[in-house]
């Protein structure tokens, strides 16, 4: 009894702490006029880091104390849904489009990852988990678990994806003018999956929901794809 | 009040279709996160219910706007894959370099040919 109390205080004080920190990168994100680099996820993250250094708690030990935000996750990826209904409704012929490039998309960016690491001469395991950096970290998990790759590791690289994917790829499609809010959306909801998704949600709600149908689509493209790579 | 029953309600029901999909995950063992059936469901509820979504609108645009918030501790917890990294930091990082934005500009280019 006496532990379940003192982990549940523990699990308090990470996720307060998380939100503390988001919430004070998010306002400091804002003051610099929305800078990609900016970004609320990243400086929340390091505000986290460096606390846990000044407290000298291991990030172990944050993470498993910090579980109850994943369940918010998976209430806030839910949600997701009702934006993708209110960016879909009325524009049906634009689905196959849609599906089209998304499949496209996702093949590329497994077949892309798959022959570079092998090129690199670099062992199974990375070959593995960077098949699956382009799909979204539950879905990478997912997919690592049933075709033996090395999860942890899938997720790490799936995140710093992430941010590679919301750091470059709206800002590559502006310079190229291809930025109308489908194209950015789909394209940096697939690249950059959660987190691009969650980057364009706070800028762009309309671009946000497109990114958000590209991550959930992406995932479900690539627990095809991914099989005839790894096995 | 009548707000906070409506955000609290909201909530109820996002937290119903996550663990719809958790059920749905375990019964029938597909390889996919439960949460993103239960957004496939929501969705599809959605669609077809317009008055309820009106119902959950409040709670759904404070849950994806709080989004970031939730993936701060995988942020985090990147760090305890350096170690495991490092040894192949150099072609790991051109990779992911070059990949992703490409991975970007082939679905965007994809799109705008297909949407033609």
């Amino acid at each position: 009894m006496m532990m379940l109390t003192e982990d549940m205080w523990r699990g308090a004080a990470a996720c307060l702490l998380t939100l503390m920190a988001f919430v004070a990168a998010r306002g400091a994100a804002r003051l610099a006029g929305g800078h990609p680099l900016a970004n609320p996820v990243l400086g929340g993250a390091l505000i986290t880091g460096a606390m846990l250094w000044a407290l000298s708690v291991t990030v172990e030990d944050y993470v498993i104390a910090a579980r109850p935000l994943m369940g918010a996750l998976d209430l806030a990826i839910v949600a997701l849904g009702y934006v993708l209904v209110e960016r879909l409704s009325g524009r049906i012929r634009l689905l196959l489009p849609i599906l089209g490039a998304l499949a496209i998309g996702t093949a590329f960016g497994i077949a892309s990852a798959y022959f570079a690491a092998r090129l690199f001469g670099l062992p199974l395991d990375f070959v593995q988990a960077i098949s699956a950096k382009t799909v979204s970290s539950g879905f990478a998990i997912a997919l690592m678990e049933r075709l033996g790759g090395p999860p942890p590791l899938a997720a790490g690289l799936v995140i710093a994806t992430g941010m590679i994917g919301a750091l470059t790829v709206p800002p590559l499609l502006k310079w190229l003018k291809l930025d109308d809010d489908d194209t950015l959306g789909l394209s940096t909801g697939l690249a950059g999956h959660i987190v691009g998704t969650d980057m364009l949600m706070r800028s762009n709600a309309g671009a946000g929901a497109a990114a958000a149908l590209a991550m959930a689509v992406a995932g479900l493209i690539a627990a095809v794809i991914l099989p005839l790579f790894l096995s | 009040m009548k707000r906070a029953i409506e955000l609290v309600g909201g909530l109820t029901v996002l937290a119903l279709f996550a663990l719809a999909g958790d059920v749905l995950v375990m019964v029938t063992g597909i390889p996919l996160p439960p949460a993103i059936i239960g957004m496939a469901l929501f969705a599809g509820v959605m669609a077809l219910a317009p008055k309820l979504r009106a119902r959950v609108a409040r709670a759904s645009i404070l849950m994806t706007g709080l989004l970031g918030a939730f993936i701060v501790p995988p942020f985090v917890g990147v760090m305890l894959f350096a170690d495991e990294v490092q040894a192949h930091l150099v072609p790991v990082a051109v990779i992911l370099l070059v990949t992703t934005p490409l991975t970007g500009l082939v679905t965007a280019l994809s799109y705008r040919m297909l949407r033609r």
